[in-house]
């Protein structure tokens, strides 16, 4: 460790993510397709030589750096890194190897410096359209779309165009993903050749050093974290409905220790027939984000920080599935990961816990069709419900959380389909009241025009969602948020089977709010007035249940 | 606003001021109050522009190629790249960012302004050990008060500024021109207790620690500002300003590999400066979506006249008349969300064509990210007009070196890097350098305003403008 310890470990630190960000913008910057650069559902990450995870940008989502880290450990048993050469690109988008379902496709690039395998750089994106039925009411995951087994995209710098063929003949929309690949191909080489610059200018020979001291100060740092947490067996278990007519119970036992923190899911429902199961990496990842967001939430998620965790869940089960079990929905179970956690040390962790939230799991709305002249369309929007309230701040209305995605603009959605927004805004009364009240959720109207823009057929809209039977829980005398519904026409409707909706049908998604946090009574005054102003917060309801006496302000 | 300008335009005239009160716009223009009561929104951050004008007007005045401005107050740091007459514009602004000065965290505004990145280290910012057990700097600043520790009015926390005085690139009695005396001990303290301390770290190791991660903070900014619009910081001279700008300018080009700083006169006010050579100017912008292929030019044409019109009427009302019109449309990949602004020439888009334009946009996305995609089709999605009126001539008067003895006013025990120890740097008095004398870093040239930081490995010499240029020698790969 003496070269790099003598050129100041923070400053290279320091250089290493700005690599990464680099990374990131670039995706952003020449993708095609809103889901990429308006909702951000991408990932870039850095990996060592060892495929052990270094660094991440600002910005990722918990699915995939986890599935693309785990991922970089069974690449190994497909191609020995030490048979890759530079300008190798190896693709994938197994649900069982990546993050769990096939829109996610993984590359990665092995970087060379001075002959030398130094690192990977590798990017996930969620692409827009895989093929496959627009359902969740999926039997098993052939059904799903296009599989890509970890095969080569480039060797030494060849495409093999074999593959991009490939998906363009299993994909709804075959240009803007064909593109969304390349870009995502040619981030990779951008940041190959940073970290090769940065090597080249500070004369290391490669990363390994400073990787290693990263992660011994990472894993001090979190074991350090986890110790402050009271030692203990804690054990919670919910009934969740992933679907209008199916049950799912999770069962977790979270033990703390001075080993560190191991989750053993044993008693959770076996998969479904259905495709909301996860995989294991998938709920691994949700463990590690629950954990962190807990007890570090302003540490870097590398190899050091998950030394100290351990993680079972009985094969089989809905939160280890097996091939070829269903998966394309599996949000609706694995974002329920970090809520079972802090419910179970929300006792003794008062001040970092939230209620539940509204925003979990993400709404992930896909609306398929054609326009008047023939030309199809698939847009993604993604939003979500309001967060669940802390002990001292209120929760934030239609936020995404545990995931990590952007708001799509209305104006996107209504330029890449023939589809009106009515009405977007936080829905009135739907945050759970509290001393801090949880956030609120959100309505989201859509119209399919019945005139001269009215799409060819029918538009097929396929949600996941979540919520939809009761609403999100508070805590310690919070009350629960109002639960989420979705409509047709005024007509209540599930989701997961795909709707046809026809001209002049209107769809309303109303999101969750967040459970509210404390007895509300306690709540201040002066907040309830304003949000009473506001118009989201009913005279009605202020009274009822805050006891709210307008003159009394 | 209306009040606000309403009032200080009366209270002017009041007393005496018989000039044009004009308004600086984000978009680096300046504009009458009428305009700027009806375009609140298009002075936001207007303040750092100005700084940015100043020098896109030293960028020509001294023929200095692809430049970087870089400003370092006491809270943060900008940047803005300009490499040609054209000033580097985004049609996007986040302001109030909340976290830590992280992109997103703020309400995007959108309004044509000067593509600035705000970075959140300053003089102020203060460093501590993070959870790693490893330096942060920022993005909690100490502000003027308390301040940084050094400065006696409470503050406890060590700073970038303490850090600065420690090294010795900071006088204690020579601040402010001598007006404010830094207490060099309590700012060892802060830091000894702040960050020596709990890394292991002696005093100069842990505040030359803090003075280089600001450095790198900065330049790692700086990189992925520039990646971001295809340029290379490498091949940009360095113009630095701002109190603390000058202190660390040769560190932040070391790392980013400059061969050139330049630091202006009146470095402390290159804001205000700036401002002073501003032209009237106002831009618009019309949303027109359109696929290229299949645009209507004359249409086109006809929307620039009618901004062309409207522009030179706001421009009337500031007692200036058009100058320049800068015709430019926002084009695309018709998919992507992203656009990139194609300057026009000043002929009619008939005549060019639609292969020209393409042919335009083309060339520019090859010259941003490597290589233009066949097979997609283009789409036109704003048309803008910019309109200026006449540059205003320079606000300084010509330089005339001061009568002064050329040589250094002292000498000064400061850090060397190179060295890894406090190493004797002659202290120059700005006024001293006079054009045709050369010196040699390590040195210190001190001004009220701030002092110029060089080290080991490069000449300053003053220009015939008054400007300090120090050339950094070239470095061989790997070293630092």
């Amino acid at each position: 460790m003496t070269r790099a310890r003598s050129l100041e470990i923070e400053v290279a630190w320091a250089r290493i993510i700005s690599i990464a960000n680099e990374a990131d913008a670039n995706v952003a910057r020449t993708a095609f397709s809103s889901i990429i650069r308006d909702s951000h559902d991408y990932s870039c990450a850095i990996y060592d030589a060892n495929g052990d995870l270094l660094a991440q940008p600002t910005t990722v989502a918990p699915g995939h750096l986890g599935g693309m880290t785990a991922a970089m450990q069974t690449l190994k048993g497909y191609f020995p890194f030490d048979e890759l050469v530079e300008g190798d690109v190896i693709v994938t988008n197994d649900p069982w190897i990546v993050s769990g379902h096939l829109p996610d496709v993984m590359v990665t690039t092995p970087v060379f410096h001075r002959g030398r395998l130094v690192a990977f750089a590798a990017a996930l994106i969620h692409h827009q359209d895989i093929g496959g039925h627009l359902g969740t009411d999926t039997m098993e995951v052939y059904e799903e779309g296009l599989q890509i087994p970890p095969c080569k995209l480039f060797r030494a710098g060849v495409a093999n165009e074999d593959i991009f063929r490939i998906v363009a003949q299993n994909v709804r929309l075959p240009n803007l993903v064909v593109s969304d690949l390349r870009s995502q191909v040619a981030s990779l080489h951008q940041t190959a050749g940073r970290i090769r610059a940065f090597l080249e200018e500070t004369g290391l020979d490669d990363l390994q050093e400073i990787a290693a001291e990263i992660y011994d100060r990472t894993e001090r740092a979190i074991r350090q974290m986890i110790a402050e947490v009271p030692q203990g067996i804690y054990r919670v278990s919910r009934v969740i409905m992933p679907g209008d007519d199916l049950e799912v119970t999770l069962d977790l036992t979270l033990t703390v220790d001075a080993a560190g923190m191991s989750a053993d899911f044993s008693g959770t429902s076996p998969q479904v027939a259905r495709g909301v199961n996860c995989v294991m990496n998938y709920t691994t990842a949700y463990f590690i984000f629950g954990v962190m967001s807990l007890v570090a939430p302003f540490l870097p998620s590398n190899a050091g920080a998950v030394r100290p965790l351990r993680i079972r869940a009985p094969e089989g089960s809905i939160l280890n599935e097996q091939r070829p079990a269903p998966v394309v929905g599996r949000i609706a179970v694995g974002q329920n990961i970090p809520e079972l956690i802090y419910a179970a040390l929300g006792e003794v962790l008062p001040d970092r816990v939230i209620a539940e939230s509204g925003s979990l799991p993400l709404w992930w709305l896909t609306l398929s069709g054609r326009r008047r002249d023939g030309e199809p369309f698939v847009v993604g929007p993604m939003f979500s419900g309001g967060l669940g309230a802390r002990r001292r701040i209120d929760g934030v209305s239609a936020l995404t959380f545990p995931t990590n995605i952007m708001n799509n603009p209305v104006e996107m959605l209504e330029t890449e389909s023939p589809l009106i927004v009515e009405r977007r805004e936080l829905r009135p009364d739907s945050a759970g009241a509290g001393t801090c009240r949880g956030g609120f959720g959100q309505e989201f109207a859509l119209r399919v025009p019945d005139d001269d823009q009215a799409p060819a057929g029918p538009v097929v809209s396929f949600l996941v969602a979540g919520r939809t039977q009761s609403g999100p829980r508070g805590i310690h005398g919070g009350a629960d948020g109002a639960r989420a519904s979705i409509s047709v026409n005024g007509t209540e409707v599930g989701w997961g089977r795909p709707c046809h909706l026809r001209p002049g049908d209107t769809i309303r998604y109303r999101t969750a709010g967040g459970g509210g946090y404390g007895n509300p009574r306690l709540r201040d005054s002066g907040r309830i007035a304003a949000e009473i102003r506001d118009g989201l917060l009913s005279p009605e309801a202020a009274r009822d249940i805050y006891g709210f006496k307008p003159d009394a302000t | 606003m209306r009040d606000y300008l309403g009032r200080l335009d009366e209270v002017l005239k009041t007393r005496g001021f018989s000039g044009r009160l004009l308004v600086m716009l984000s978009s680096g223009g300046v504009t009458s109050i009428s305009t700027a009561i009806d375009y609140p929104v298009r002075v936001i951050e207007s303040g750092p522009v100005g700084g940015v004008i100043l020098g896109q007007h030293l960028r020509r005045e001294l023929d200095l190629g692809p430049v970087l401005a870089f400003d370092m107050g006491g809270t943060t740091a900008k940047v803005c790249h300009m490499d040609s007459d054209e000033i580097r514009r985004a049609s996007i602004y986040e302001v109030a960012r909340v976290h830590r000065f992280k992109e997103g965290s703020g309400i995007p505004i959108k309004v044509p302004c000067i593509d600035i990145l705000e970075i959140g280290t300053g003089g102020g910012s203060i460093a501590h050990v993070g959870p790693l057990g490893l330096l942060e700097i920022g993005p909690e600043s100490a502000g003027a008060a308390p301040g940084p520790a050094c400065y006696g009015q409470g503050g406890m926390r060590p700073t970038v500024t303490d850090a600065d005085l420690v090294l010795g690139y900071l006088g204690a009695n020579s601040f402010l021109g001598g007006k404010m005396a830094l207490d060099t001990a309590a700012a060892r303290t802060a830091i000894r207790d702040g960050v020596g301390a709990p890394l292991g770290r002696g005093d100069l190791a842990a505040a030359w620690s803090i003075h280089d991660l600001a450095n790198e903070s900065m330049a790692s900014a700086a990189r992925v500002y520039a990646a971001e619009r295809g340029v290379l910081a490498s091949e940009m001279r360095l113009i630095a300003s701002g109190g603390a700008g000058p202190v660390h300018a040769f560190g932040l080009a070391r790392k980013l590999g400059m061969a050139e700083i330049v630091i202006p006169r009146a470095v402390g006010v290159a804001s205000a400066a700036g401002f002073m050579v501003a032209p009237v100017a106002f831009d618009l912008v019309q949303t027109y979506k359109v696929r290229l292929g299949t645009a209507d030019l004359t249409a086109i044409d006809a929307i620039f006249e009618r901004l062309a019109l409207q522009a030179d009427a706001t421009l009337a009302e500031a007692g200036s008349v058009t100058r320049r019109r800068e015709r430019s449309l926002d084009v695309r990949y018709a998919g992507q969300g992203y656009d990139l602004n194609i300057r026009l020439p000043d002929t009619p888009l008939e005549s060019l064509g639609h292969n020209g334009l393409q042919r335009r946009f083309a060339e520019t996305y090859t010259a941003i990210y490597g290589q233009a995609l066949s097979g997609h089709d283009f789409e036109i999605v704003n048309i803008r007009l910019i309109a200026s009126g006449p540059e205003p001539t320079s606000p300084f008067a010509a330089f005339a070196p001061p009568e002064v003895p050329r040589a250094p006013k002292g000498e000064r025990q400061a850090y060397c890097p190179v060295a890894g120890a406090m190493v004797a740097h002659a202290v120059w008095d700005r006024a001293a350098l006079a054009p045709g004398l050369e010196v040699r870093g390590p040195a210190l040239i001190e001004e009220t305003e701030s002092t110029t930081v060089v080290g080991t490995g490069a000449s300053i010499a003053c220009d015939p403008t008054g400007c300090l240029r120090i050339r950094l020698d070239r470095q061989d790969k790997g070293a630092r």
